[in-house]
C-alpha cells in the first residue's frame, strides 16, 4: 500500500521538476534570443507551476492552519473543496482507487465525499472498477441511478459517417460506393452512454468552484500556453461571456458556451468522461440499422428525414441565443438523447481532417462540430452527417458540449482467463446495473 | 433600305419609337422593347416597374473591393428579408430581384460560397424590391445592384468604362461600404485605398452633378462602413467602431470627413471557413452558414433614408428576430 502510494508521489515530484526545468530553459532562451514568444510561454508555465507548488504547500498545512474560507462572500470557494474533499480520485491518466482507499477507516468521510461528487455530476469516477471496489453496495447504486438519469445507452454497431452518409442519404443507398470511401466511413462504434443533455451553465459551474482551471493534471498538455487566455469578461477563469467566475443570472439551464475544445476536453477529464468521437455522435443521433453486412440505413435526422421547425432550435426557430438544454423535447433521439440538432454546436473529440473527405483542407487544430445551432441559416447544416469544423481554440457563443462514457470503462478489467469469453461478456451487460453489479 | 421595306409597319411598333423610355440608371433614352438600356446595360425591367407602379425607387450603392463579399452579403440579405426576419420584409418587383438571391443562397447551402461576379454589365444582378415594416404605412421601393468589385476598380482609373457604375454612384440616395476585416486585421491595406478611391469618385461625381441637387451644401447621403467575415476577427462583432479606428484608420476617417451620417458596423456569413480542392485549385468554402449583422446595416440605412423610419429604436425593431 505504501509503495503504490509513494511511487506516483515520486514520479509526480520527478516530472513536475523536469516540467520547471524546460520551462526554465524556454524562459532563458526567450531572453537570449528576445523571443516574446518564448518568453511568454516559459512564463506562463514557469507561474503555474510556482502557484501549484505553493497550494500544495498550503494544502499539506494541518486543516487548523489552512484558512478559513467558507462564509467569505468575495473568496472563491477553492481552498474548501480542497481541503474538504482531498484530492479527487484520479491520477495522471485514469481514476485511481487510492483517495477512496484513504477514506476506508472513517465511513463518514466516505459518504461526504460521495455525496460531494454525486453531487457535482461526477458519478462516473465511482463507477470505475478500480473506484467502486472501495464502495457500499449503496453508494454504488446512487451512481448508477444517476448515470441512468443523465445518460443514455447507445449500442454497438456501425454508423455510416461524413461523405458516404451524404451520399447514401441522397441517394438512398442504391448508388455505387467506392470501396475505399467505404472503408474510411463505414465506421463501428463500441457500445457508449452519451450525456442525454448538454452540459449546462449550472453543471459547468461546479467545475469553476472547484478549481478546475487550476489543477492541471486535467488539462492537456497543449493547452497550457493557452490556459491564462481561458477567462471571460471580467478576467476570471471561466467560459468567455461568463462575469466573475459566474454563469449570466437566471440562465443555469442554458448550455454551457464560449468554452474551447480544451475546456471541455478538461471538464470531461474532471467528471471522468470523454467527448464523443464524431462517429460515436453520429451513431446516436441516426441511429443506424444494418440490416445486411455492410447495408446501413440511417436516419438524417434524430426524428426522421425530413426536417421540423418545431423539433430544433435552428434559425427559422427566431430566437437569436440558446435555450434551456431541455426545450424541443420534440428532437429527442430514438435513445432519448435530447437537442442533438440545434441551439448549438457540440465538441467531438475527433479531428475534421481525419473524416473530412480528402479535398478540404483544414489543419490538424481544427476538431469536428456537431448538430447545428441557434444560428444555423440551412436546415441541410444540421442533420445527423453533416460535418463542419472549428479551431480549438475557439471559444464560440454557438459551441458547447455533451460529453460520452465508454462502456469499457465500467467494466472490470479483464485477466488472461475471461479474455476468450469477451465477445459474449460483452453482449451480456445490456443495463448499467447489471453491469456494475456483475464487477462488483 | 430593302431591310426596312420588309418590316411591317404594324402600330405597336411606330409607338415603340415614337415613345422612348428613360433608363432608370443613366437616364438614356430606349426603345420600350429594349431588355437592357444600351448606354448603361441596366435592365430596362426597372424603368418598366416604375411606370408602373408610379413611384421612383431610391437606388443604393454597394461598393468594395473585389472579394469583400459584395454578392454573399447581398444575395443572403435578400434571402433573409424574404424570410421575413423581425419586421422587416421585402417584395421582389419582378422575377430578376430573385436571381441573385437564389444564385447565392444555392451555393452557401451546398458548401460553397457564390461565384464572382463577372465585370460584364449585362450580367450584373439588379435587385428592385419593395421594403415594408410592419408599423410602417409607406414603403420603401428600393434598387440594389450586385456589381463586380474588379469593375468598380476600373471605373475609378479610366472615366466611362461603366456608365452604370457613374450614374449609380452619382444617383446612390444611400452607401454601403464593405471592407474586409481579416485582410484589414493583417494589415494588408489593398481594401482601404479600393474604398477610398470609391469614395473619392463619389465625391467628385457629387461635384459635378451639384446642380441637380437641390442644394449644395453638406453632404446629406447616409454612409454605411460594413466590416464583412467578421467571424474571423475575435471581438469584432462587440466593436466594430473600436476596430474600424484600430485597423482601418484612412477610411474610417475619410468616411467620417465626407459623410456626416455615417455608422460602422460588423457581419458574417459563415462560422468558419476552409480550403477546398476545386479542379486542382484551392478555393476558399464555408464551413457552416451562420449569418450575424447582416440585417442591421440595411435597416439602419433605411431608417435614414426615411424619415417615417429614422426613430430611435427603429433599426434594433427592425433587425430584432
Amino acid at each position: 500500500m505504501t509503495s503504490r502510494y509513494h511511487s506516483p508521489k515520486v514520479a509526480q515530484t520527478v516530472s513536475r521538476w523536469s516540467i520547471v526545468t524546460v520551462a526554465a530553459s524556454v524562459f532563458v532562451c526567450g531572453l537570449v534570443w528576445h523571443n516574446a514568444n518564448l518568453l511568454g510561454v516559459g512564463a506562463a508555465i514557469l507561474c503555474f507551476i510556482l502557484r501549484r507548488a505553493w497550494d500544495n504547500v498550503s494544502d499539506d498545512r494541518p486543516i487548523h492552519e489552512q484558512p478559513i474560507n467558507r462564509g467569505q462572500e468575495n473568496v472563491r470557494p477553492t481552498r474548501v473543496v480542497r481541503a474538504n474533499v482531498s484530492e479527487p480520485p484520479i491520477s495522471s491518466e485514469k481514476v485511481s482507487g487510492d483517495g477512496l482507499a484513504q477514506h476506508d477507516s472513517s465511513p463518514r468521510s466516505t459518504d461526504a465525499l460521495v455525496d460531494e461528487l454525486l453531487t457535482n455530476g461526477r458519478y462516473a469516477l465511482m463507477l470505475r472498477p478500480d473506484t467502486k471496489q472501495h464502495l457500499t453496495q449503496s453508494q454504488v447504486m446512487r451512481a448508477i441511478r444517476q448515470l441512468d438519469e443523465a445518460m443514455a445507452l447507445v449500442p454497438a454497431g456501425r454508423v455510416l459517417v461524413g461523405q458516404l452518409a451524404e451520399i447514401s442519404n441522397s441517394a438512398c443507398g442504391q448508388s455505387e460506393i467506392d470501396p475505399k470511401l467505404a472503408r474510411r466511413n463505414l465506421v463501428m462504434v463500441a457500445p457508449i452512454y452519451l450525456d442525454r443533455f448538454c452540459v449546462t451553465n449550472a453543471e459547468f459551474q461546479k467545475f469553476i468552484d472547484a478549481a478546475g482551471y487550476e489543477q492541471l493534471e486535467f488539462w492537456h498538455e497543449e493547452a497550457l500556453p493557452a490556459l491564462l487566455d481561458f477567462v471571460d469578461q471580467t478576467g476570471a477563469p471561466g467560459p468567455r461571456f461568463w462575469s466573475e467566475g459566474q454563469y449570466p443570472p437566471d440562465d443555469p439551464h442554458l448550455p454551457v458556451v464560449g468554452v474551447s475544445w480544451f475546456e471541455a476536453w478538461a471538464y470531461a477529464r474532471w467528471v471522468g468522461k470523454q467527448l464523443p468521437s464524431d462517429a460515436e455522435w453520429t451513431k446516436a443521433a441516426a441511429w443506424p440499422v444494418e440490416s445486411a453486412p455492410g447495408r446501413v440505413a440511417q436516419r438524417r435526422y434524430p426524428w426522421g428525414e425530413s426536417f421540423d421547425v418545431r423539433r430544433a432550435h435552428l434559425y427559422g426557430s427566431g430566437h437569436s441565443a440558446p435555450v434551456p438544454v431541455d426545450e424541443f423535447p420534440g428532437g429527442t433521439s430514438v435513445g432519448g438523447i435530447h437537442q442533438l440538432i440545434g441551439n448549438v454546436w457540440e465538441w467531438t473529440s475527433t479531428p475534421l481532417a481525419d473524416v473530412a473527405d480528402p479535398t478540404l483542407h483544414v489543419s490538424e487544430s481544427v476538431m469536428c462540430v456537431r448538430g447545428g445551432a441557434f444560428d444555423t441559416y440551412f436546415e441541410n447544416q444540421a442533420t445527423c452527417h453533416f460535418q463542419s469544423g472549428e479551431q480549438a481554440l475557439a471559444r464560440r457563443r454557438n459551441i458547447g458540449f455533451r460529453l460520452a462514457l465508454p462502456m469499457s470503462d465500467l467494466e472490470a478489467p479483464k485477466n488472461s482467463d475471461d479474455h476468450e469469453q469477451q465477445p459474449e461478456a460483452k453482449e451480456s451487460h445490456e443495463h448499467p446495473t447489471e453491469l456494475l453489479l456483475a464487477t462488483q | 433600305m430593302t431591310h426596312l421595306a420588309q418590316i411591317p409597319l404594324e402600330t405597336y411598333l411606330l409607338a415603340e419609337h415614337a415613345a422612348p423610355i428613360a433608363c432608370l440608371v443613366c437616364d438614356h433614352e430606349n426603345c420600350v422593347s429594349a431588355a437592357r438600356c444600351r448606354n448603361c446595360s441596366a435592365p430596362m425591367s426597372l424603368a418598366h416597374n416604375t411606370l408602373s407602379s408610379k413611384r421612383q425607387p431610391q437606388l443604393i450603392a454597394v461598393i468594395g473591393a473585389s472579394g469583400a463579399g459584395k454578392t454573399t452579403y447581398l444575395g443572403l440579405l435578400m434571402d433573409m428579408l424574404t424570410r421575413h426576419v423581425g419586421l422587416l420584409r421585402s417584395t421582389a418587383r419582378g422575377p430578376m430581384s430573385i436571381s441573385l438571391q437564389q444564385a447565392t443562397t444555392t451555393a452557401l447551402a451546398t458548401g460553397w460560397f457564390p461565384e464572382k461576379t463577372v465585370t460584364s454589365a449585362e450580367h450584373w444582378h439588379w435587385v428592385h424590391c419593395q421594403f415594408n415594416c410592419r408599423r410602417r404605412r409607406r414603403p420603401l421601393e428600393l434598387v440594389v445592384p450586385d456589381v463586380s468589385g474588379d469593375s468598380l476598380i476600373v471605373e475609378t482609373e479610366r472615366t466611362n468604362r461603366y456608365p452604370a457604375l457613374r450614374s449609380l454612384l452619382a444617383k446612390a440616395a444611400g452607401i454601403m461600404v464593405l471592407a474586409d476585416a481579416e485582410q484589414l486585421q493583417s494589415a494588408d491595406h489593398s481594401q482601404d485605398f479600393v474604398a477610398l478611391k470609391l469614395l473619392s469618385l463619389i465625391g467628385e461625381l457629387r461635384d459635378e452633378h451639384s446642380h441637380t441637387w437641390r442644394s449644395r451644401g453638406p453632404e446629406r447621403r447616409p454612409l454605411a462602413l460594413v466590416l464583412t467575415k467578421a467571424d474571423k476577427c475575435e471581438g469584432l462583432h462587440e466593436s466594430p467602431r473600436q476596430f474600424a479606428e484600430g485597423h482601418a484608420a484612412a477610411l474610417w476617417n475619410d468616411c467620417r470627413d465626407r459623410f456626416p451620417r455615417h455608422e460602422v458596423f460588423a457581419c458574417s456569413v459563415a462560422g468558419a471557413t476552409a480550403m477546398r480542392e476545386n479542379y486542382g485549385r484551392p478555393q476558399q468554402v464555408p464551413l457552416r452558414i451562420e449569418p450575424r449583422g447582416i440585417i442591421e446595416p440595411f435597416g439602419w440605412l433605411m431608417s435614414e433614408l426615411d424619415e417615417n423610419w429614422n426613430n430611435p429604436g427603429v433599426v434594433s425593431r427592425l433587425c430584432s428576430r
